[in-house]
């Protein structure tokens, strides 16, 4: 990662923050979408004890929370489950890293943070319900990391609740892989051999990989992007539109018989009205500080070009609204079947042009 | 002119404040804005700027103590709130309230874990607590939201674990 000066890293950590991202992988957007595609709410290992975890990969993601080259991280957001209201339910927020191999690594030495026996609001209600948890670190108290880990995990910690699923617990919203084996009729669409991207951190047993998305992210600053996938023959979003989880990192353009298309979703709370940049590179490009390409300044890093080979394509540009824009890239159909194989990258930046202050948004690849 | 909502939500703050004032009174010494809140829940904001307006800016802000800020919880409204559960220097709420529309605070209460929460009109709930951070090696303050959602079925038993 190419250095920043300090001085400027440092300035930027006692900036205001107006508000934060939830960086969540899921078919879509649970701030700004009616979440049709949930398949269940479950937990990472049935009643018993285990961290859900979120995977941030550098195969896939680049420059989430990226803060001038440190990750800088707020908080934890999730949906919460809870089988019986009137019970507060208790967990842990987990961020730790990653193993040397897949997966995450378990050891108490390698938690970037650990918040313990958080719980949830108090409530009457004794039926089933869910709360929408963003759970703030603080600002001045955010999480940095000096630079991002290959791949590194953002999770909760539930402990074992043996009344769940029958009369009590907490669970998260999940949308399960096709191959999940668990007969959802909504949730991820993806090409077959895409691999499990979350996981069940257990604290005993070794960790495994789950077949599902969760509603689970880090709390940010950075804009987000997502692709998300179009494929017109698959009804699991339950609603029209683009998957934005699996879908647009795994498409199935191989026309046997899916030739999926893809879109790109920008939302940022910080500016929901900024305007966007969107562009693409071949694979991922050495990270790239550019010190004058908008007027004010520009936090964040290139992941698309030009720290040697070349400036960003520029696809698309555009503003956002109410924090969200969609940008069609690919319809469905379209995308050449002999790019199988290639790896496109996709970034944009957010410009608030009220006060001349822009951002890089998160990189996400597209394995084609 | 202040809204009915906003100076019923003033009218909780300054509970909340009296509250915290008399609870831990060993840990935060009420400062000149607690005692006005206190006292005079609709003058939250107004009495401080009036009480200096006929001074010269310079020598208002000689004699004026500085505020101490860090038990109150700033609202995305601009009005501030204290801190529930004895936290310092929180984060403003609006932070981690998301795009939802704002909505004001109508009570506090208490869970059955000890921690006490704002509820909002809307059904939300707020609050603020230290927790201890490693990372840190001492106590930060979170700041939370929690908003109602929709609900979905539960996942068929044993399906990971199957798996294992």
């Amino acid at each position: 990662m190419q250095s920043f000066p300090l001085l400027t890293a440092a300035a930027l950590a006692t900036v205001a923050v107006g508000q934060v991202n939830p960086f969540v992988f899921y078919p879509q957007d649970p701030e700004r979408q009616q979440v049709t595609c949930t398949s269940f709410v479950g937990r990472p290992w049935t009643n018993q004890a285990a961290e859900a975890l979120m995977e941030i990969d550098q195969r896939h993601f680049r420059g989430v929370a990226d803060a001038n080259g440190p990750i800088r991280l707020f908080g934890v957001y999730h949906w919460a489950a809870d089988e019986r209201l009137s019970t507060v339910e208790t967990y842990d927020l987990v961020i730790r890293n990653g193993a040397f191999g897949a997966g995450p690594d378990m050891s108490p030495s390698a938690e970037f943070i650990r918040i313990a026996n958080l719980t949830t609001p108090p409530s009457a209600n004794p039926q089933r319900g869910t709360w929408i948890l963003s759970d703030g670190f603080g600002i001045s108290g955010g999480l940095f990391l000096n630079s991002s880990p290959q791949h590194y995990y953002v999770g909760v910690d539930l402990p074992a609740n043996p009344a769940w699923p029958f009369t009590d617990g907490h669970a998260l919203f999940r949308a399960d892989l096709i191959n999940a084996g668990s007969g959802a009729l909504v949730g991820e669409n993806h090409r077959a051999g895409a691999p499990n991207p979350t996981w069940s951190g257990r604290h005993v047993l070794p960790p495994f990989a789950t077949p599902w998305t969760y509603i689970l992210g880090p709390l940010v600053t950075s804009p987000n992007l997502h692709v998300g996938g179009i494929d017109p023959t698959s009804t699991r979003l339950g609603a029209a539109g683009a998957n934005l989880g699996m879908n647009g990192l795994f498409p199935d353009i191989s026309g046997t018989p899916r030739r999926d298309g893809f879109l790109v979703r920008v939302s940022d709370n910080i500016a929901p009205f900024g305007f966007v940049a969107v562009g693409a590179a071949f694979g991922f490009q050495p990270p790239h500080y550019f010190l004058n390409l908008l007027p004010g300044t520009l936090i964040g890093f290139s992941h698309i070009g030009d720290g040697t080979g070349g400036v960003p394509i520029i696809l698309s540009l555009g503003a956002l609204t109410n924090g969200a824009l969609d940008i069609p890239l690919a319809a469905p159909g379209s995308i050449a079947t002999a790019l199988q194989g290639t790896d496109v990258v996709l970034q944009g930046i957010v410009w608030d042009t009220n006060i001349n202050l822009s951002e890089w948004t998160n990189a996400q690849a597209v394995h084609l | 002119m202040r809204s009915l909502p906003t100076v019923a939500a003033a009218a909780l703050c300054g509970a909340a404040m009296f509250s915290h004032w008399q609870s831990s009174a060993a840990r935060c010494a009420p400062t000149l804005l607690d005692a006005q809140i206190t006292d005079a829940v609709v003058t939250v904001g107004d009495a401080p700027r009036a009480a200096r307006a006929d001074l010269p800016a310079d020598a208002a802000a000689e004699r004026a103590p500085a505020e101490d800020r860090s038990h109150l919880l700033e609202l995305p409204d601009g009005s501030s709130c204290a801190t529930l559960n004895g936290a310092v220097d929180a984060a403003p709420l609006g932070t981690y309230w998301g795009p939802q529309p704002w909505s004001p605070i109508v009570a506090i209460e208490r869970s059955s874990a000890g921690i006490d929460w704002y509820r909002h009109a809307d059904g939300s709930f707020s609050t603020t607590q230290m927790v201890w951070r490693k990372d840190l090696g001492r106590m930060a303050a979170m700041t939370r939201v929690a908003h109602p959602g929709p609900v979905a079925p539960i996942a068929p038993p044993d399906l990971a674990e199957a798996r294992r």
